[in-house]
Order: C-alpha cells, then structure tokens, then sequence
C-alpha cells in the first residue's frame, strides 16, 4: 500500500493540510495512484463521520447526572442566580455574607461600598485598553470609596450560624437604621427632587427594607454563598448613598488595606481564593502593588475587585478599582477611587 | 454532540478553582461545559445511554475528586477526555463485551458517494456501530479527532501517545471504518444485507 511508500504521517499531515503549501506539493507530486486513494479515503470518511450528528443528554438525563455526581461528591445545589430586578431594588449597602467555611476568614474581609458621588458623568470608568490612561487619571475623586472591616463573629456558635451572623452584623443593623433616616430625609428633601414620584419610590424602598431586614439577609445569604461582599453601584441616589458612607466611615479602619506587592499576589490571591489576579497584576504595572483585593458582587454578577495603582499620597484607599467578573474574569470596569473628600 | 458546550481553558481553570473553593455555581458551570461532550465521547464507545450516563458520572467525580491537583497546565477537558476514555473501557473489559473480532475483513472500495447520503436514517446507526467496534487502539483516536473536532495534537495529549502514534491510529481507524462502510455499501448507497453473517 501508498502508506507503506510514504509515511502516514506525511499522508495525514496532507489529509488534515498542516503541510506548507510547497511541502504540500512536492508530496502530491509524488503520490501514485493508491496513495491517491488512499487519501480520498481518509477524506471521505472524515466527511462522513463530521455528518453524524451527535448524541444529546435529555434535560432529565442531565438532571439525573448532576444529582448523582453533586451527591457523590456532596456539592450543595447552587442557589438561584441574583436577577437583575432584584438587584436594582437593593439597596448599595455592604453586606457582608460570613459562612460557617469561611467564618474563620471573615475577619479579614472587607465590606466596601462604591459610591458614584456626583452622578453618572463624573464617573471615570475605561476598558482594558485605557488601563494605563485610567490608572494614571485616578487621583480625580470622582468616585468615593469607603472600607470597613467585616464584623468579626464574637461567638463561635454565631459563626456556624451565617444568617444570624449576617442579621447581627453591626454593619447591616446601622445600615437598616440609616435606611430609616434615608426614608425620612427622602420626604424632607422632596422638593429638591427631580421627581416627587422617584422619591417615593425611595421612601418605600427604604420602609420595605426596614420592615424586611431579616427576610434580606437570608435571602442575601442564601444567594450570594460563603464570604463574599456584595459591591454595588447606585448611580441614582447618591444622597441616601452619601449618608450610608457617612456611617460606613465610622467603621471604616481604611489602614488596614494592606498594600500587596505584585511579585507575592499570586500567593496572597490564592490563600483569598481569589482568581482573577493576573488582570489586576497588570493593571497595578509600575505602582507594584496591589492595595486592596476581594471577592464580591460587581453590579450583581459575582467576581472580584482590587484596587491598584495608588496615587502619589499612598493613600491607601486611592486608586483605580479594577472590577472582574466571574467565570473568565472579565474586566467590566475601571474606575478611579479615593477615599478623600 | 454537543459541539457548543466548549470553554477555554482560562475558563476552566477558573471554574476549577471556584469550585474548590465552595462555589455550588462554579460546579454547575463545570458541568454544563462539558457533560455534553463526555456523554457524547461514552455514548460512542459504549453504545448504552443508561451505561454512558454511568461513566459521565464516573467522569465527573474521579476528576472533580482530584481537581486539587489541577494546576491549568494542560486543558481540564483533555483530564476529562482522559478519564472517560479510560473510565469507557475499564467498562467494556469488566462486561467482557469489547469486541476482540476486528471488524469485517472485507476490501470492497469504499463507496464514496455515501458521504451524501449519510443523512439517511438508514446509515447512521452502522456508522455508529462500526464506530464502536473500532478496536480500542484505533476507536478513540478517530472518535475524538473525527467526532469530536481535536486537533491530533491534543488527542496525542488525551491518549498520552506521540503525535506520530495518533496520526498512524487515525489513518488507520478510518481506513478500517472505510473498509467496513464499502462492504455494507450498496451501489446505491443504502445498506446491503449484511453478508458477514
């Protein structure tokens, strides 16, 4: 046979045509005629079998796969994917969503609010490929960023408790008692408005989320699972975002944003279990350093945020935050930060 | 097949290390980018929806079980391949049904014409068997190069073979396929009655 003039890998480098064109035709040139065939063979069946349309798993096949293999392996069933309208509702404010797992680690989180003070124009915010411009741009305080150290829990047996835990963080208890305030300073501050009737939505939103707060935070919990940190940005109330800022900073221990430096972020990332880093490290270039990383939500889609490229004072709460979404850490945004009025 | 259930790599290894971390969703996420094709891949060799469900599941868990180890270095659907090839032919040994008869010794010229007219209900499932009876030397290097659309760079990869090893296994499975599928040719490109038997 042809295969055993010419060898069959050069035939199937000429069937899958991976060969240089001149390659290609100084081997055909010297084909008879059962390599002949025998490549339009290969060709044949190769067409043949890219016909055959291929088997699909049922939705109950499907089902029945996952159960077996999430029990074997004792994954608990994902909770339902936030939606849209829910989050929109929400309020910005920081909830922190300590488990039992991550209890222990829930200390070190760090609850951050964003706060588009000033509205959607004086919002920096640029793609990838204006990294460099928005990291040197980020001294612009367009964007207010406050920190607090998530509540740590007092008691172990709180700890195992992630929904009593998320009820009794002091975090979400001022918060719900500002939301009150903003309720009330919402109706003193309707003339101001642009429109009575969004302000009323305001007042009510606030009434439900006070009259709901226990109700919010199992739903919150179950939603978002171990130790994250719900990032959320309101472009249309940054009165009410500004009293909760006001309130976040009493909490707030911006010194403990420790810098991490570029060259150990891999490892600091991985013992956070944090993944989309290498996005972050680029981003941070000559700064070095990474302030301040975490997981959370980003405008409800969970992933993770860092802030890098501090500004020239070394505040540690300046810089550019770099928001990544999971599952392939997309970069959705950069946005210039400061925690300086 | 389900040819649109691929992710990248990055993907992968992202998904591989949320779900290790806990994330319920990461292993949804897992399983929906590649138990289409894992399925697919077993169905193939063992010609049982009911057995290929098993070893999609055996899949799953022997990886997912070792996913720790998983450090992105190759891709975490060429692991997957792995196992359930693997995972595949344990099954057919352990049953005693792998085939040790080769496929039908005829030399009748493949009738190329039957390329259009594969679509025929008639033709699928010979191919499809004739597929499975593929010696196991042979059967998975065409499966994942011819089905499942790999380069032979990355079925070398999952089969743990030189690339020269796979590019030989190929040519030869489908000139074994073509061997087969001429005999049960028709001129007319419907199936003969099976005269083997």
């Amino acid at each position: 046979m042809s295969d055993e003039r010419i060898p069959i890998d050069q035939l199937m480098d000429l069937v899958e045509g991976s060969l240089p064109d001149d390659e290609a035709a100084r081997l055909e040139a010297a084909l008879d005629d059962d390599a002949r065939r025998e490549l339009a063979v290969q060709a044949a069946v190769t067409t043949v079998l890219g016909q055959l349309p291929g088997p699909e798993l049922s939705d109950d096949e499907r089902r029945r796969l996952r159960a077996a293999v999430r029990a074997e392996l004792r994954v608990e069933e994902a909770p339902p994917e936030p939606s849209g309208g829910r989050q929109e509702r929400r309020s910005w404010l920081a909830r922190v969503l300590p488990s039992a797992a991550a209890a222990a680690s829930v200390v070190a989180m760090i609850a951050v609010a964003i706060n588009l003070v000033g509205g959607a124009d004086s919002v920096q915010e640029a793609s990838l490929t204006d990294a460099g411009a928005a990291a040197t741009e980020q001294a612009a305080d367009v964007v207010e960023v406050t920190a607090a150290p998530a509540p740590a829990p007092e008691d172990p047996e709180d700890a195992a408790d992630p929904v009593a835990l998320a009820e009794e963080a002091p975090v979400d208890r001022a918060a719900d008692e500002a939301m009150a305030g903003a309720g009330m300073e919402a109706d003193a501050t309707a003339e101001l408005a642009e429109s009575a009737m969004a302000e009323a939505a305001m007042a009510d939103e606030a009434l439900a989320e006070a009259q709901e707060p226990e109700a919010m935070a199992a739903e919150e919990a179950q939603g978002l699972g171990p130790g994250y940190v719900a990032f959320e940005v309101v472009t249309d109330r940054p009165e009410e975002t500004r009293q909760m800022l006001e309130m976040m900073e009493e909490l707030a221990v911006i010194s403990e944003m420790a810098p991490v430096p570029v060259t150990e972020l891999a490892e600091r990332a991985v013992e956070a279990e944090l993944v989309c880093w290498q996005g972050a490290a680029e981003l941070a270039g000559a700064s070095g350093v990474i302030i301040w990383m975490a997981p959370g939500l980003v405008d409800g889609v969970a992933g993770e945020a860092y802030l890098v490229a501090p500004g020239p004072d070394h505040q540690p709460g300046t810089g550019v935050l770099a928001l990544f979404v999971y599952p392939d850490c997309r970069a959705v945004a950069l946005r210039a930060v400061t925690n300086q009025p | 097949m389900s040819r649109t259930d691929r992710s990248a790599p990055r993907d992968d290894f992202v998904l591989v290390q949320r779900y290790l971390a806990g994330d319920g969703r990461a292993f949804d996420q897992l399983m929906a980018a590649h138990e289409g094709r894992v399925f697919a891949v077993c169905l193939r060799i063992l010609r049982d929806r009911e057995e290929a469900l098993d070893a999609t599941q055996e899949t799953f868990i022997t990886v997912l079980r070792k996913a720790g180890s998983f450090e992105g270095r190759s891709a975490f659907s060429t692991w997957l391949y792995r196992v359930a090839v693997n995972t595949c032919y344990t099954m057919l040994r352990k049953k005693g049904r792998r085939p040790t008869t080769p496929l039908p010794g005829a030399h009748d010229p493949p009738d190329l014409s039957a390329t259009d007219r594969i679509r025929a209900a008639e033709l699928r499932p010979i191919l499809e068997e004739a597929l499975a009876k593929l010696p196991e030397e042979f059967g998975p290097a065409v499966l994942l190069s011819d089905l499942e659309g790999l380069p032979l760079r990355r079925v070398a990869e999952i089969l743990e073979v030189p690339l020269g090893t796979v590019k030989s296994r190929v040519f030869r499975g489908r000139k074994l396929l073509a061997e087969h599928l001429g005999n049960l040719m028709a001129p007319s490109g419907y199936p003969k009655e099976d005269k083997h038997e």
